[in-house]
């Protein structure tokens, strides 16, 4: 299996750990600490973009760490499920 | 109101173009950074590095001690020129050494290199001058350092 194979494999396996990730974490929430829906959604968002922020500031500030692309994937596909608000 | 169905597929084209855009930009922020913003100096040479002698006969090997520093672990270039000052100030190069090294990462090393001054060399006062070339993160660096001028004459003891 050549490399470009493996990771589009890779990046689908990431996308969709990423959003069982975030239906399972959005369920502990609301379980955990009686949040509303809205409220654990919310939660979650911005709390998955700041640790994408850390990470990418840590990326800027230390020149020999880089943050795969598969984890801003993942983390965007988290923040991206929970943004979607239907009506 | 909308399906369970259609809920769902909006909310994976959702993470679909979230995903999408975090990864551009998680990738292209720290190449941005580093190539147009980051002016920091990961190898740093305390100059003039110095010499043993101050007076050198052609084809005698001049030592340099050198004492770097380094943040960071990486393969470097360098290509070493001697240098002649005449009295008017006008510089003539001569490359004596070019090669790899490592750098390591590293506080006030003390390195002593050689360099052979080549046997055609004639009198006058001259110094070393080598450039590093190094990569971070797939962008070029360079670094230059020099040495203290030294002489060189026909038999000296």
């Amino acid at each position: 299996m050549d490399t470009n194979t493996q990771t589009i494999i890779t990046a689908i396996i990431f996308f969709v750990l990423g959003n069982i990730t975030g239906y399972f974490l959005h369920d502990l929430l609301k379980k955990t600490f009686n949040m509303t829906e809205e409220a654990s959604k919310n939660f979650l968002l911005v709390f998955v973009t700041v640790i994408w922020s850390i990470a990418m500031l840590v990326s800027l500030t230390n020149v020999t760490y880089e943050v795969p692309v598969a984890v801003h994937g993942i983390l965007g596909a988290i923040v991206g499920f929970f943004f979607y608000k239907p009506k | 109101m909308q399906t369970l169905d259609q809920k769902l597929a909006k909310r994976i084209i959702s993470s679909i173009v979230f995903a999408l855009c975090f990864s551009v930009v998680g990738n292209t922020l720290p190449d941005i950074y580093y190539e147009h913003i980051d002016q920091t100096e990961y190898y740093t040479i305390k100059q003039p590095a110095m010499t043993q002698k101050q007076y050198y006969n052609p084809c005698e090997v001049v030592v340099v001690e050198i004492i770097r520093s380094a943040t960071i672990n990486a393969t470097a270039e360098s290509q070493v020129e001697l240098i002649l000052l005449d009295e008017k100030g006008v510089q003539t190069k001569k490359k004596i050494s070019e090669g790899e090294f490592n750098i390591e990462r590293s506080t006030d090393q003390a390195i002593q290199i050689p360099f052979e001054l080549p046997c055609s060399t004639t009198e006058g006062k001259y110094y070393i001058q080598a450039l590093v070339k190094y990569e971070i993160r797939n962008v070029p660096k360079i670094y230059v350092w020099r040495s203290e001028e030294f002489v060189v004459k026909t038999e000296v003891n």
